[in-house]
């Protein structure tokens, strides 16, 4: 569950989630909406994966996201976009994981 | 291991594994009334509940399971078809607990029942309409999708299998609360049983494998 709230407190996750809701969409796709780092960009996608929040599918070159929320989850989502949810683990692990990448 | 192996993700298992729980719990109770261990109205009582219980575990879970996800379907209209009957069958649930646990016994069979045919009307009429759409994408889609994604199709015929069986329960549990006593109850049972069994043979069908015309 601390997955799940630590994926939701982050605002890029939950406006990917958001795009989502339209329909599956290629990690470029996404990447586009968001003036942040590919690295960074990823380590998001990690997360939400990790959450079980989304599932990725390799299709030729690139990856495809779709969404892929319980009820619950679901709520939490719009309570979180309601209230500006904040988690304080997330912005750090997220910082350290796309520093990481960097230096790969 | 051998080539029918089944491989499920993670949403699935969990949904199999509660339901079966689940279903554990109700035949116990059903062997507890057997023994005079309970009443009879205890016994319906925590039924009722229970199903409230299953039909709240099922619906957050069904959108996780995507059942509408195959070939030739919007992604996007599935996809909230699926968040649709999530969100039907979660509310219901919780009002069907709600009632047995608070409610006149009498009184929450009737309405819970209304409650919970209600819900399953809405859901089979949303997803007719989009298996209507989904009857001709299928064929259309055969030939690109044909044996490259067998894992999504056993996956499929599992949810289906697993789905059935739910709506078969809570439809006939909701019939029995409103209509036991009437003679021609077990009639009507018997033909639930044939129509779901009609059902799954139709959707277990392997539609992707077949050959466009």
């Amino acid at each position: 569950m601390s997955m799940i709230f630590k994926a939701l407190s982050d605002d890029t996750r939950r406006r990917v989630l958001e795009l989502l809701r339209r329909g599956p969409m290629t990690a470029g796709e996404l990447a586009e909406q968001f003036n942040v780092s590919k690295p960074t960009m990823s380590a998001h996608f990690a997360v939400l994966r990790e959450a079980g929040l989304v599932v990725s599918e390799k299709q030729g070159k690139s990856v495809v996201y779709a969404l892929q929320l319980s009820v619950l989850e679901d709520a939490l989502l719009a309570f979180a976009r309601a209230f500006g949810w904040q988690w304080q683990g997330g912005a750090k692990s997220i910082s350290k994981r796309s520093s990481r990448e960097t230096e790969r | 291991m051998n080539g029918t192996q089944v491989f499920l993700v993670a949403p699935v298992k969990t949904a199999v594994w509660r339901f079966l729980g689940l279903m554990g719990i109700a035949l116990a109770l059903a062997m507890a009334r057997r023994m005079d261990l309970i009443e009879l109205g205890e016994e319906r009582r925590a039924m009722g509940m229970l199903i409230g219980v299953m039909v709240v575990v099922m619906g957050n879970l069904l959108p996780k399971m995507r059942p509408l996800q195959t070939p030739g379907r919007s992604p996007a209209q599935a996809s909230s078809a699926e968040r649709l009957a999530g969100w039907v069958l979660v509310l219901a649930g919780i009002v069907y607990l709600a009632l047995f646990l608070f409610a006149p016994l009498d009184r929450a069979q009737s309405i819970a029942s209304l409650i919970g045919i209600g819900a399953l009307l809405l859901i089979a009429l949303r997803w007719a309409s989009l298996a209507r759409v989904a009857w001709v994408g299928w064929a259309k889609s055969a030939a690109e999708t044909a044996g490259t994604n067998r894992r999504a199709k056993e996956q499929r015929k599992v949810v289906t299998a697993l789905l059935l069986a739910f709506f078969y329960l809570v439809a006939t549990a909701c019939l029995s609360f409103l209509f036991k006593h009437q003679a021609w109850f077990h009639d009507l049972a018997a033909w639930i049983l044939v129509g779901f069994c009609f059902i799954f043979a139709v959707f277990s069908n392997d539609w992707c494998e077949r050959s466009p015309p």
